[in-house]
C-alpha cells in the first residue's frame, strides 16, 4: 500500500468514524425505565459476566451454553423481542426488556435476574439495545391498549372458548391448550429452530409473566421471533378478556375448583 | 500491515457504504428520492428471459387443510420461485431504476399492494408496497393463516377469519419475506418496500414497462427472489417427535444494465437469465 493510498484511508477513517460507530452498535446508548438511566458501559461488564455464556460475546445467542438450550438464547443482532407491550413488528421499549431481565423467560432457560439491583438491568437493557441497529434507527410504537377487566363469570369462560375457537388458537394450542396442534410439527422461530407452542396445562406462568393483564398483552402483541402472531385486528378488548378467562381454566391447578362457581374467587387469588 | 492490505477493498467498501449514509442493510440501492413534475419524459421496456435448460423445481407436498388447499386434488404445490411461460418470458421478476433521484409521484398499481391468502397461496407472490405506506393483508380461506414477515419488517399477524383487510404498515425499505405458521409450509411470497416508484414486477410473457421516467443515463436492474432450495431443514420436532421440513430458498439474484431514456421515445431493455 502506498503511503498516499494509506493517507486516504486514515482522512476517510477520521471523517467518517463517528458514523462507524454508530453503525457498529458501538456507539454509547442508554435505557430509560422509569428513574433509571442504564448506560451500556456498565452493562458491558454486567453482561461479560451474567449473559454472556448464553448469548454469546457477539449478542447472537451463540453462546457456549447455547447447544444444550433449547428453545435457544435470544440472538440481540435480530432486534427481535418477544416480552413487549408494542404491536407486532415493532421494537420493545426500554421498560419490556427490563421487564423481562427480571421476570425471566418461563419454560426457557432465561432465570429471573432479581438478584441483580434494577439499576444493572438498567445498564444490561441499554448493552443489550447495542447488539442490534433497530434502536438507533427506529422508535418503538405506541404500546397497545389493556381495557380494564370485565367481571370472571362463567359466561365471560363460555364466550372465552369460544373466542380460542373462532381465532383457531387451538391450530397451535391443541384443543384442550397442550401445545398439541395439527400445526405443531412445522414451527419454527425466527432462527429455523423447531419451537413448541405453550402448554397451558403445565402451570401458571407464561413467558411473558403471569398476571391477568400479562396474558392479555401477550396474545394481543403476539412474541416477535415466534409463531405466535399477534391477535389486536381480532378481537374487542370484551373479547381478549373472556379470552383470558378461559385460558385461565386451562391451567394446571385450575382443577376441581372449576366445577365451583368460584371462578371470582379462584383467579382474583392468583 | 499484511492482513490489513489484503482487506483494503473491504476497507474502502465499508467507507463507501457509510459516506453513502447507510449500512443497515438496505435493498435495492437507493438514497433520498424528490418528487418533481416530469414533463418531457420517456419509457423503458423491455422483457426478461430465461436461457438454456429450465431447472426442475421440486414441489412440496400438501400436507395440510386439502379440502381448502388443494382444491383441483394436484397433491403437491408448485413454489412458484421460477415461472417461465411458453415463450420463455420469467415472470415475478422486478425490475427498476437503481440510481433515480428524482421523478414522479409514488403510481405503484394497487394489485401489488393487496395480498390475498387463497387456496393457501399467496396471490400475488411478489409485492410492491411504497415505504411508509400499509400492505393490505387479507384471506380468502376459511383456515387460519398467518403472515409471518422477516427482513426489513417481522411483523406476526394471524387471519382467523375471512375476506378482512389488515393494514400492515411498511417502515423500513427492503425486502420482506413471507411465510404462514399454520401448517402450510409450502406458502411464499416476498415483498420489496421501495422508496420511488420506478418498480415493475414482469408478467407471464416476462414483460416490464416503466413509465414517467425523466431523461437521462440510468441504471437498470432485474431482481429475482433465487429459485434453488437452498436446504431442506429436517428436523426431528421436539413436540410431536416427528422429522419434519421447510424448504430454505437461495438468495435473491440480481442483474444490471444501463439505460439512456430520451424524451418522447422508448428505450428497450432486455434480460437474459440463467441458471448460471
Amino acid at each position: 500500500m502506498t503511503s498516499r493510498r494509506i493517507r486516504i484511508l486514515l482522512v476517510a477513517t477520521a471523517i467518517l468514524w463517528p458514523s462507524l460507530l454508530r453503525c457498529s452498535g458501538a456507539f454509547a446508548q442508554q435505557s430509560k425505565i422509569g428513574n433509571l438511566t442504564g448506560q451500556a458501559k456498565r452493562g458491558k461488564e454486567l453482561y461479560g459476566r451474567y449473559c454472556v455464556g448464553c448469548h454469546g460475546p457477539r449478542g447472537d445467542g451463540e453462546g457456549e451454553n447455547a447447544a444444550y438450550l433449547n428453545p435457544k438464547p435470544r440472538d440481540f443482532t435480530m432486534g427481535l423481542f418477544k416480552c413487549r407491550s408494542t404491536p407486532s413488528g415493532s421494537i420493545p421499549l426500554d421498560s419490556d426488556l427490563f421487564d423481562t431481565v427480571g421476570r425471566g423467560v418461563d419454560t426457557t432457560g432465561m432465570p429471573r435476574w432479581f438478584p441483580l439491583t434494577p439499576q444493572e438491568r438498567a445498564d444490561l437493557v441499554a448493552y443489550v439495545k447495542t447488539f442490534s441497529g433497530r434502536f438507533v434507527e427506529e422508535k418503538p410504537d405506541k404500546p397497545v391498549d389493556i381495557a380494564s377487566e370485565t367481571p370472571v363469570t362463567p359466561e365471560s369462560i363460555q364466550r372465552g372458548s369460544e373466542v380460542y375457537q373462532s381465532l383457531k388458537c387451538f391450530e397451535c394450542h391443541g384443543e384442550k391448550g397442550r401445545g398439541d396442534g395439527p400445526s405443531v410439527s412445522s414451527l419454527r422461530d425466527s432462527k429455523e429452530n423447531p419451537i413448541v407452542p405453550y402448554d397451558f396445562t403445565i402451570g401458571t406462568r407464561f413467558k411473558c409473566g403471569e398476571s391477568d393483564r400479562d396474558l392479555y398483552r401477550i396474545f394481543m402483541t403476539g412474541l416477535d421471533g415466534t409463531p405466535m402472531p399477534s391477535y389486536v385486528n381480532w378481537v374487542t378488548p370484551a373479547q381478549a378478556w373472556d379470552l383470558v378467562h378461559y385460558l385461565r381454566t386451562l391451567q394446571a391447578d385450575y382443577g376441581e375448583r372449576s366445577k365451583t362457581a368460584d371462578h371470582k374467587g379462584l383467579i382474583a387469588r392468583r | 500491515m499484511g492482513e490489513f492490505i489484503k482487506n483494503r477493498r473491504a476497507i474502502y467498501g465499508l467507507a463507501l457504504c457509510l459516506a453513502a449514509g447507510s449500512c443497515a442493510g438496505r435493498a435495492a440501492g437507493q438514497s433520498d428520492y424528490t418528487t418533481i413534475t416530469v414533463g418531457d419524459a420517456g419509457t423503458i421496456s423491455g422483457t426478461v428471459r430465461w436461457a438454456g435448460p429450465i431447472p426442475k423445481i421440486p414441489r412440496l407436498p400438501i400436507t395440510k387443510n386439502a379440502e381448502v388447499c388443494n382444491p383441483d386434488g394436484e397433491k403437491t404445490r408448485d413454489l412458484e420461485r421460477l415461472v417461465i411461460g411458453a415463450d420463455g418470458g420469467v415472470a415475478n421478476t422486478v425490475v427498476y431504476l437503481k440510481n433515480i433521484s428524482q421523478g414522479k409521484a409514488m403510481d405503484l398499481p394497487d394489485a401489488v399492494q393487496h395480498l390475498d391468502q387463497k387456496t393457501c397461496r399467496y396471490i400475488p407472490h411478489i409485492l410492491l408496497v411504497a415505504q411508509g405506506t400499509d400492505l393490505q393483508v387479507k384471506s380468502s380461506d376459511p383456515v387460519l393463516h398467518t403472515v409471518h414477515m422477516a427482513g426489513a419488517a417481522s411483523n406476526n399477524i394471524p387471519f382467523p377469519f375471512q375476506n378482512q383487510y389488515i393494514p400492515i404498515a411498511m417502515r423500513r425499505s427492503g425486502v420482506v419475506d413471507l411465510k404462514c405458521n399454520a401448517g402450510h409450509v409450502w406458502m411464499n411470497a416476498e415483498v420489496l418496500v421501495v422508496k420511488h416508484p420506478y418498480y415493475a414486477v414482469t408478467d407471464n410473457h416476462g414483460f416490464f414497462k416503466l413509465t414517467d421516467v425523466p431523461p437521462g443515463e440510468y441504471e437498470i436492474e432485474a431482481w429475482h427472489e433465487g429459485w434453488r432450495i437452498a436446504s431442506e431443514q429436517k428436523v426431528l420436532d421436539v413436540g410431536s417427535q416427528v422429522e419434519v421440513s421447510r424448504p430454505v430458498y437461495s438468495e435473491p439474484i440480481t442483474w444490471a444494465k444501463k439505460v439512456l431514456v430520451r424524451k418522447g421515445q422508448t428505450s428497450d431493455v432486455q434480460f437474459s437469465i440463467s441458471e448460471n
